[in-house]
């Protein structure tokens, strides 16, 4: 009956808002409310895991105990949620959002459908890094080595021309010079990889965490060969492999390189809509940031390989 | 299969056999029937709602509890399918095209008995397969590349040959309507979007459970009420021996059942081709080998039901092959399930298949066995259940459009979905009078999309090579006999019942039914217009589609404006054998039949109206309460208790324990206090 005790345990950890005598209008704010957490990612990604993850530990840590509520709002490559936390969102503070890494390039290049300020949204926290790194498939690959993706076409896999895994090595092709062909279509990030190992194409530049938690054998088999990543900064896994923008032929280009780094490095964002009360995010922002501090939260998220680094809002 | 693997295979079941687990599996399985049974919920809710219990799991419970769920959901959607002509899951929408009929039949016991142990045995077999296929699972899934699916899919979609019967033209145009509607969203070559109209609801395409739902179920609620009597004119032969007789009729159809598990659990495992496709292709299988299958299929033919459902339940089997190989989902709720796996440490790809090959059995363990203690549910109660087929209509409609509504808004929670709803339930209304096969539709929808992306993977990968690959060759070539070998029979000598028939020239004349094609040759047209937009990489697809149908589809118009098929002595004859349900007002004038059409669609509109005003459950009240007292004429007293009742179940079950982010209504903006306090306004 052990297994049983702990549902019910689960169950019962989920409803439990339970009281402490706390003292300043930040910590009363979220006593007895419930915090509705909006996913750009969907159910399925990334952002769900670490946000499942992260639940319980917000509860705990955000003043007042607030029960946190997960609802996954895909669509429109973020946009969707995006639009709806900024438009549509009650602003009394129960509604947040975790939004991609993508929201400012989307506004910036003027893509159809944003109706949304990035730097409106009221910022929690970056819980750590989305970084990219380029990883070649050593088997099938033409260029190995740092030296030959400036010399030889290598096939790239990517999820489509409105992702990260396109307009990145495009970006590098039209910048730094590298000679990527870039296959694109296939449906998320399992495919491309299948793709990969299957010969269809020779690599790809994505997600360095869906390496480290999902393909540790790729890594430690030396089945692939790491050559670039995306940050500002490199990555703390990482700290012989070049970023992208160190290969900027001039200033004009460095600053542009910058930019779409800047995506990657503040990465996994918290956020909420535009003018919540006071209260509500110093509530929120003490609460993020001692919840990722949490030394069993660490634990548990370094365990499954995700990457936790971060970022005061 | 190697002694290693059988010692893993036996630990697993061990493992499995545990009280506690079997209890989850039950559990599970429990579970998995009730959203089954629930139009537009499907596995993938459930298992949404399941996840976050899961965590605190121990592996092996939480893939029974898990899988005991998905295995499942394919047995009960029969319920809903047979006895009202609405798909469960859309996964069953090939069942009523003969389950349904068979319930009116009064048959409803014979077509789920049969149903059930179809599932069971489907089920069974994709479990057998998958469980001995483990140590090639990956070579194989490696075997096959994009430009091999291309080709897959291209032979699923030349069923629509099959699928359309008698209509061939008018089902190729089918088909260019749902290919069309595929191509609508942010297309991932170009990065261009096409169709979306300046929404966000259709930037990701259209999804399939609104459209399913529409172009089955909302026909079915429609002709129901127009036609005002019960589904079931008695229950003379609704006993035991009817669901005897279903179980009977599977074992003497066993190869049937054979090859369309086969074709389930082959198809389960390539990613993107999921369930609603899958029943369609079996039933077209079934369809071009069953002997009579032509004249029989589609009005309520056993054979039709053992085919879906045997398919239908074995496809989970197949795609839990690339997910326990590579780590890639072979369908939304696989990946729904992966991302359990990697909460849960259970790391998908090689592990699975080598030091974790326990846990890869103990999946396979827990399908073959949910889906036994599934079909035993299922059959015990289907008794039960098939009285509900003699329940009067104007009880039963709003209940199961309340269903529906609170149902389809489950598929991405947005407005969109009831325009998607009502959109293609007028389509499919209006496909229906006028002999438009409606499979098609959905097989172009699906394949669609796919055809297009691994054709655009393989040409700019490949050149023009990808042609060139033997499997691909092999496929094409299977699939070219299969398109060609009725024509050749056309050509070599008709068929028996051809024989009789000739077509002559006769005088003008512009029917409802060449309106319609009129009509849909505009749309085609305008599309064809409009996609002149889109850089070439975009336009290629939607202007072939488009091009085609309006070929196809006036040929068809001119054959129905200029000539008449009638018999050689003269007879005229009234509509050519379509594999698609049939119904026939005799006693109602057009006149009659039109003006209850547009009151049944003006109930359906309040909702979304009311909804609008008051939020989507209370309208859900408001319309279940007020149809039955108002248009169904029950008293006050029955239509408060039902109604009542009912929505009490829909706040429980969506509101409590999905805990589903409802729409902003009007009031719920205008006094936040109200949706802060109850969440569904």
């Amino acid at each position: 009956m052990k297994m049983l005790s702990k549902l019910v345990f689960v169950t019962a950890a989920g409803l439990a808002a339970t009281t402490f005598a706390v003292a300043d209008a930040s910590a009363q704010f979220y006593k007895g409310k419930k915090i509705e957490l909006f996913l750009a990612g969907g159910s399925k990604g990334s952002y769900n895991r670490h946000s499942r993850v992260l639940q319980k530990y917000l509860t705990k840590h955000i003043a007042g105990n607030p029960e946190i509520s997960i609802t996954p709002m895909p669509g429109a490559g973020g946009i969707k949620a995006a639009n709806y936390l900024y438009n549509a969102a009650t602003r009394d503070g129960t509604a947040i959002g975790t939004l991609l890494k993508t929201i400012a390039i989307n506004e910036a290049i003027g893509r159809r459908g944003v109706k949304y300020k990035t730097e409106k949204f009221g910022w929690i926290v970056s819980s750590g890094p989305v970084d990219s790194v380029l990883a070649l498939w050593t088997a099938t690959s033409p260029a190995k080595t740092l030296d030959g993706v400036f010399k030889k076409q290598v096939l790239l896999g990517s999820t489509g021309k409105g992702s990260a895994t396109f307009i990145e090595p495009t970006i590098m092709n039209a910048l730094i010079g590298t000679k990527f062909k870039i296959i694109t279509g296939y449906k998320g990030l399992g495919k491309v990889h299948l793709a990969v190992e299957r010969g269809e194409v020779q690599g790809r530049f994505a997600s360095w965490e869906s390496l480290k938690c999902c393909k540790k054998k790729w890594l430690s088999e030396k089945k692939v060969v790491v050559l670039m990543q995306s940050g500002l900064v490199r990555n703390k896994d990482l700290p012989k492999v070049p970023r992208v923008i160190e290969f900027a032929k001039n200033d004009a280009d460095r600053e542009f390189l910058k930019f779409v780094a800047a995506g990657s490095t503040l990465g996994r964002i918290y956020v909420t809509p535009p003018a919540i009360p006071k209260a509500a995010m110093s509530a929120l922002r003490a609460g993020f940031w001692s919840a990722l501090k949490d030394p069993e939260y660490l634990a548990t998220t370094k365990k499954r390989g995700l990457e936790v680094a971060p970022i005061s809002g | 299969m190697d002694l290693q693997m059988l010692d893993m295979a036996i630990r697993a079941l061990d493992q499995i056999f545990d009280p506690e687990r079997l209890l989850f599996l039950l559990l599970g399985t429990l579970m998995g029937l009730i959203v089954g049974a629930i139009p537009g919920v499907g596995g993938l809710v459930g298992l949404t709602l399941l996840l976050p219990f899961t965590f605190g799991m121990d592996p092996y419970s939480a893939i029974a509890v898990m899988m005991g769920l998905l295995a499942v959901t394919t047995t009960s959607d029969t319920i809903p399918a047979v006895l009202f002509g609405v798909p469960g899951t859309v996964g069953s929408a090939a069942t009523i095209l003969d389950g349904y009929p068979l319930a009116k039949d009064g048959q409803a016991g014979r077509a789920l008995g049969a149903g059930f142990m179809a599932s069971m045995l489907g089920g069974l077999i994709g479990a057998v397969l998958l469980g001995f296929s483990m140590p090639i699972l990956r070579p194989l899934v490696l075997s096959v590349g994009s430009p091999e699916l291309l080709a897959i899919c291209v032979f699923g979609l030349s069923l629509v040959a099959v699928l359309s019967g008698g209509a061939v033209l008018k089902g190729l145009g089918a088909a260019c309507i749902g290919l069309l509607v595929a191509t609508a969203g942010d297309d991932p070559q170009t990065s261009q979007l096409r169709w979306t109209f300046g929404t966000l609801y259709l930037y990701d395409g259209l999804p399939i459970v609104p459209l399913s739902l529409g172009m089955f179920a909302i026909p079915e609620l429609a002709d129901l009420a127009i036609s005002r009597t019960t589904i079931a004119k008695d229950i003379a032969r609704n006993t035991v021996s009817g669901q005897w007789q279903g179980i009977r009729d599977v074992f003497s159809n066993k190869f049937l059942v054979v090859r369309c598990a086969l074709i389930g659990s082959g198809l389960g495992s390539i990613p993107g081709i999921g369930a609603s496709v899958i029943d369609w292709v079996a039933y077209g299988h079934a369809a071009r080998t069953e002997r009579g299958a032509s004249e029989t299929f589609g009005s309520g033919d056993i054979r039709g039901v053992i085919a879906s459902e045997s398919s239908n339940n074995a496809k989970e089997g197949g795609a839990l092959v690339p997910t326990i190989a590579f780590g890639v989902p072979g369908s939304a709720s696989m990946a729904l399930l992966l991302s359990a796996f990697l909460l849960l440490d259970i790391p998908p790809g090689e592990e699975m298949l080598t030091t974790k090959l326990d846990l890869s059995y103990s999946l396979v363990w827990s399908v073959a066995i949910a889906n036994i203690i599934g079909a035993g549910i299922c059959l015990i109660g289907a008794n039960q259940l098939a009285k509900i087929s003699i329940i009067r209509v104007g009880v039963l409609v709003p209940i199961v459009l309340s269903v529906v509504f609170v149902g389809v808004y489950q598929a991405s929670r947005a407005w969109g979905d009831f325009s998607t709803m009502f959109f293609f339930g007028l389509l499919g209304w209006m496909m229906k009078r006028f002999g438009w096969p409606r499979p098609p539709l959905v097989l172009g929808f699906v394949l669609g999309g796919l055809i297009e992306t691994y054709m655009f993977i393989s040409v700019e990968r490949y050149g023009w090579d990808w042609i060139a690959r033997w499997p691909v060759m092999i496929i094409f070539g299977l699939t070219l006999v299969g398109v060609l070998r009725p024509v050749i029979q056309v050509i070599l000598g008709r068929d028996e019942k051809d024989k009789n028939l000739r077509r002559r020239f006769s005088k003008p004349r512009l029917s409802p039914t060449a309106l319609f094609s009129i009509f849909i040759i505009t749309v085609f047209s305008s599309f064809f217009y409009l996609a002149g937009e889109f850089e070439f990489g975009a336009q290629l697809v939607p202007r072939l589609v488009t091009g085609f149908g309006i070929l196809f589809i006036g040929a068809q118009l001119i054959g129905d404006v200029f000539f008449v098929t009638e018999t050689r002595d003269g007879q005229a004859i009234k509509k050519s054998q379509i594999f698609d349900i049939t119904h026939s007002f005799d006693d109602l004038t057009s006149g009659e039949m039109l003006r209850r059409a547009v009151i049944f669609a003006g109930w359906g509109l309040s909702v979304v109206g009311i909804g609008y005003v008051i939020g989507l459950l209370p309208a859900v009240l408001v319309f279940l309460c007020c149809y039955m007292r108002f248009h169904g004429r029950e008293s006050w007293r029955l239509s408060l208790i039902i109604g009542l009742g009912f929505w009490l179940l829909y706040l429980f079950l969506f509101q409590l324990v999905l805990d589903v982010h409802w729409p902003h209504s009007w009031i719920g903006l205008q006094f936040p206090i109200l949706r802060s306090k109850f969440e569904i306004f």
